[in-house]
Parts: structure tokens; sequence; C-alpha cells
């Protein structure tokens, strides 16, 4: 049940993200189904999150770059902090553990949808940039903290890495709300 | 304040009674007396501590973990932040503000009649909490 799901819900969700600023069009999102993200191993898992920590810090970066608004700066700079302590305490855990993360296809399409993301942002300026972004990094935490909840947590062997997991799906999930009350502000 | 001066009255008065009284004279040093005072004085243990509370306020997952914390004028509010990524504990009215926490840092504020009720993490705006001015005594 959950193996084609979730790749289902991550590409529908990388594609709807594009598709909430409708007068822009959507951008097309291929369905990958070769391998489950519940059958990736600790080290494969490991390297999802970082990748994906530096995918929101790029987003990141872009707003800061091209936004005016000090709500979507705020908004960005928490994402780089954050997502920035979380990866060093990611790579101490596998330093400690004397091991790397290993690349995956998972962090392969993550890092190619997020291709497509940045081209569109960097194309975007004044309000509509402010609303894709946005409604970006709501569709991409809610992607991305399920994968965590329902793919990672659970098969996850190691139980520091798990810790980690669980500590960081908590802060996710606040960044989720906080880009929800972000889009509901940019809405008015 | 009261209790402050009974005691030191109490005190002043028993140390010139043992100062005087030529039995007492070297027997015991003030000090000790002093302890025995207080620990013999069941309404007055802790007479000079001060009467003011200290509370925590521990910022874990994502959240002020008191939502709502009274408190009076004089207490002490520390904030410990237990998370792993910063936050801050910062009063809507900006009167206060606990700057940048990192993991197990924390900010404590003395409570005054013009102290910020409301106040939220500048971090996660969705963070949220308030203190409650308790002015009976």
């Amino acid at each position: 049940m959950k193996s084609y799901i979730i790749p289902l819900l991550l590409s529908v969700s990388f594609g709807a993200s594009a598709c909430a600023t409708s007068d822009e069009g959507a951008v097309a999102q291929t369905v990958v189904m070769a391998s489950s993200p519940a059958e990736l191993n600790d080290l494969e898992i490991a390297h999802v999150a970082y990748t994906a920590d530096n995918i929101d810090i790029r987003y990141a970066n872009i707003a800061l770059d091209r936004s005016s608004n000090p709500d979507i700066h705020a908004f960005a700079q928490t994402m780089i902090r954050d997502h920035t302590t979380v990866n060093k305490l990611a790579l101490a855990l596998l330093d400690k553990l004397g091991a790397s993360a290993q690349d995956n296809f998972l962090s392969q399409k993550l890092n190619a949808d997020a291709e497509k993301i940045v081209a569109k942002l960097e194309s975007l300026s004044g309000n509509k940039f402010d609303r894709y972004y946005a409604t970006n990094e709501l569709n991409y935490h809610m992607a991305v903290n399920d994968l965590v909840e329902n793919s990672f947590i659970p098969n996850i062997e190691n139980e520091e890495v798990k810790e980690l997991f669980e500590a960081g799906l908590g802060i996710f999930k606040g960044h989720q709300e906080h880009a929800k009350m972000m889009t509901m502000k940019l809405d008015k | 304040m009261r209790h402050k001066i009974y005691f030191l009255s109490l005190l002043a008065g028993m140390v010139g009674i043992a100062a005087g009284n030529p039995d007492c004279a070297g027997a015991q040093s003030p000090h000790k007396e002093i302890a025995e005072i207080r620990d013999a004085s069941p309404t007055h243990v802790g007479a000079i501590v001060d009467e003011h509370n200290s509370f925590i306020i521990e910022i874990y997952k994502m959240k002020f973990q008191s939502k709502i914390m009274s408190v009076r004028i004089g207490d002490k509010v520390t904030w410990i932040n237990r998370d792993i990524v910063p936050h801050t504990a910062t009063a809507i009215d900006k009167s206060w503000d606990s700057g940048q926490l990192k993991a197990g840092e924390k900010y404590t504020l003395t409570i005054t009649s013009q102290t910020g009720l409301d106040y939220f993490c500048l971090y996660h705006r969705q963070m949220k909490a308030k203190l409650v001015l308790d002015k009976s005594h």
C-alpha cells in the first residue's frame, strides 16, 4: 500500500506547488515507481534528509535575494538557521557512527524536482514571487514531513538516527504551520 | 520588609543579651545563635529570603511548554531552550527580548508593572504564549 502512494504523493505535491498559483501554469512532474522510500537504508535516508535540507536552504537564499517582504525574510532566515542546524547534527552523528550518507534514487529525484522550482522562483518577482515561494514551502514541508513520518521513521534501524529524525520532524511540522500562516497572510 | 525588621530586632536583642551576659561570653559564636534562632522560629523560617517566586518555562518541541503563566511583580521567569534549534522569547510589544537562545541556553526576566505579557518566538511565529499579571498580595 505505502510503496506507490509516497512517490505519487511526492510527485503530486511538487506538481501542486506550481499549480497553486494558477496564473503561471503547471510544471510537469514524472512519477517514479522504481523503488520505494520505505526500502531505503539508514544511510540513504540520512542522505535524503541532508538533500531535502539543502534544497530548502537554497530556496530560502533565493527568497532573501528576490523578496522584499519582511515575513518572507523572517521565514527564510529560520529555514536557513534550522536546516543548517539539523544538517550539522546529522553530519556529526554520521561521523560518530563512522559512516557517510549514501546517494540514492530519492535524493536524485528531489534534486531534479528542485531544479524546476528554482527556475520558476528565479523567473518571478514581487508579490507573485512571494506567493509562489510561500505556497511551495507549505507543499514542500507537507510532502517531506509525510515521507519522514510514514516512510522513514518506522524503518530506521539505528536508535540515534531515529531520535534525530523524530526531533527533525517536530521542527519541520512547526515550519509547516509557520508556512501556512505565511500563505494565509499573503492571501489577504 | 516587615518580617526583615522583626527578625533583625529579634536578632539584635538576642545578640545584645548574649553579649551582655557573662555566662554567654565566648560560650557560642553569634553565627550559631542566629542559626538556632532561625531554625527555632516556625513562622519565620526563611524570613530573610526574598518573597518573590522564580519560574521556569521550557521551550520544547516547538512550544512554550507553559502557554499561560501567572506571575507577580518582582517574580523571575526563566526560559530554557530544550530544542535542538535556536528560539527566542520576545514580547509582542518588544518590551523584552531574550535574543537568540541556542540549544540549552536560558534567559531570565524580572517582572515589573511595564512587562509586556504576550510573547512569541521571533524565529517561529506560530509559537505564542502569555504571562498573566497577578496583582494580589
